[in-house]
């Protein structure tokens, strides 16, 4: 008897156990909500890969129990955010944003961080939607599918890993807003030695198919 | 096998069926651990329709000199939780609101408090400008941990929680408050 009951038990427990993984699968809302409520930059506060469409258990448990916030969202499934290596000195941001949400355009902020010989150009936002509103005025929102290219200024041209540093804010047209949510992603520039208007390839697997 | 082992082996099932039991707790328990720095931790994070009915989770922040307040300072009122910040454009469309239901019933036992996932000084500014000179509470990852604790997992603003003068939760709101709902909840327990 003794084997397969004590099978059983390591299984059970093991199983049980709070592991690495479930540790990382638990804080994503607590990223999320890394904020920083100045213009300044924020210091650096742990880093992850941007991948921002994972759903942690628990928030489809909650969703699923009707625990969520009154139908709101979870900020990460609001606003999908990815980032990707489309060349040596190009970078792309993207937010899948669902509908009834939308970014604030003046709210993005870009900084790359940890990157000799790597510095972020000037940053050309895409004209956004026009709403107003009866405290700020003519506001630009994004919404949908908003893609914010990054041009890098490089002084060299060998493979080096960056961090990249995202700030964003939104709300949900039904009245609600969310924290301002800072990202943290790490990405591998290729060898610049084409130059920097060479290939352009995405790297693999960033975020999948694009239209 | 005979049945003493039988027998034997049982018991160790039991134990150790209470064991993981045990272990499983324990790891929901840090599933919602999000502790917040006050230091009543007793209620980890809730959801609106479990805190309703429910006696109102403990915490303390600091105030706009940078004090820190307790909730309890406020027992035997009805007391308005909102939660809101300078940077959410419908939080500053409902502050007249609330400054206006402060003023018309704050004779009678209402309390209203703001609780500002926000800078002081933006706060303290904007509070002024519209005329609301009812308590305010300052936070940021703390502040967004005791909005947790009260229903509201994702930080989203503004967010409203009305407590009767036992402090049992009686109504939460997501979004902007209309004069007229948040009188019809508030008479109720006046």
């Amino acid at each position: 008897m003794h084997r397969s009951w004590i099978l059983l038990i390591v299984a059970l427990i093991l199983g049980s156990l709070p592991t690495a993984d479930a540790g990382s699968r638990l804080p994503p809302l607590q990223e999320a909500f890394k904020a920083d409520w100045t213009t300044e930059s924020a210091p650096a506060r742990g880093s992850e890969t941007a991948t921002g469409t994972a759903v942690s258990p628990l928030d489809a448990l909650g969703q699923l129990l009707g625990a969520g916030d009154e139908g709101i969202l979870p900020p990460d499934e609001a606003f999908r955010f990815s980032a990707a290596v489309e060349d040596a000195s190009l970078l792309s941001v993207r937010w899948l944003i669902a509908d009834g949400y939308y970014l604030y355009r003046d709210k993005m902020r870009f900084t790359v961080n940890d990157a000799q010989g790597a510095s972020l150009g000037a940053v050309s936002l895409p004209a956004g939607e026009i709403i107003e509103d009866e405290f700020f005025g003519r506001v630009e929102i994004y919404t949908q599918d908003t893609n914010i290219t990054l041009p890098l200024a490089r002084t060299d041209s060998g493979t080096r890993t960056i961090t990249l540093e995202v700030q964003y804010q939104g709300c949900a047209e039904v009245g609600v807003c969310y924290p301002p949510i800072t990202k943290m992603v790490s990405l591998r520039l290729p060898d610049d030695a084409t130059g920097a208007h060479g290939a352009r390839t995405r790297s693999a697997g960033a975020w999948g198919s694009k239209s | 096998m005979n049945e003493h082992e039988s027998k034997r082996g049982v018991l160790i099932a039991y134990a150790l069926v209470g064991l993981v039991a045990a272990l499983a707790g324990f790891s929901i328990y840090q599933a919602g651990g999000q502790l917040p720095a006050g230091p009543q931790p007793q209620v980890l994070s809730a959801s609106p329709e479990t805190l309703l009915g429910a006696r109102r989770p403990e915490f303390s922040l600091p105030n706009l000199r940078g004090e820190p307040i307790s909730i309890s300072r406020w027992n035997g009122d009805v007391v308005l939780l909102n939660f809101w910040a300078t940077w959410c454009l419908p939080c500053r469309k409902e502050m007249p609101t609330l400054a206006d239901l402060q003023g018309q019933y704050g004779e009678r036992g209402f309390q209203v408090v703001g609780v500002a996932i926000d800078l002081p000084d933006a706060v303290a500014k904007f509070a002024a400008s519209v005329g609301a000179d009812y308590p305010q509470l300052i936070g940021r990852e703390d502040a967004i941990a005791v909005a947790d604790r009260y229903g509201n997992q994702y930080g989203a603003l503004p967010y409203s929680v009305l407590m009767d003068r036992d402090g049992i939760v009686r109504f939460t709101k997501h979004g902007e408050l209309s004069k007229e709902e948040l009188e019809n909840e508030l008479l109720k327990l006046l």
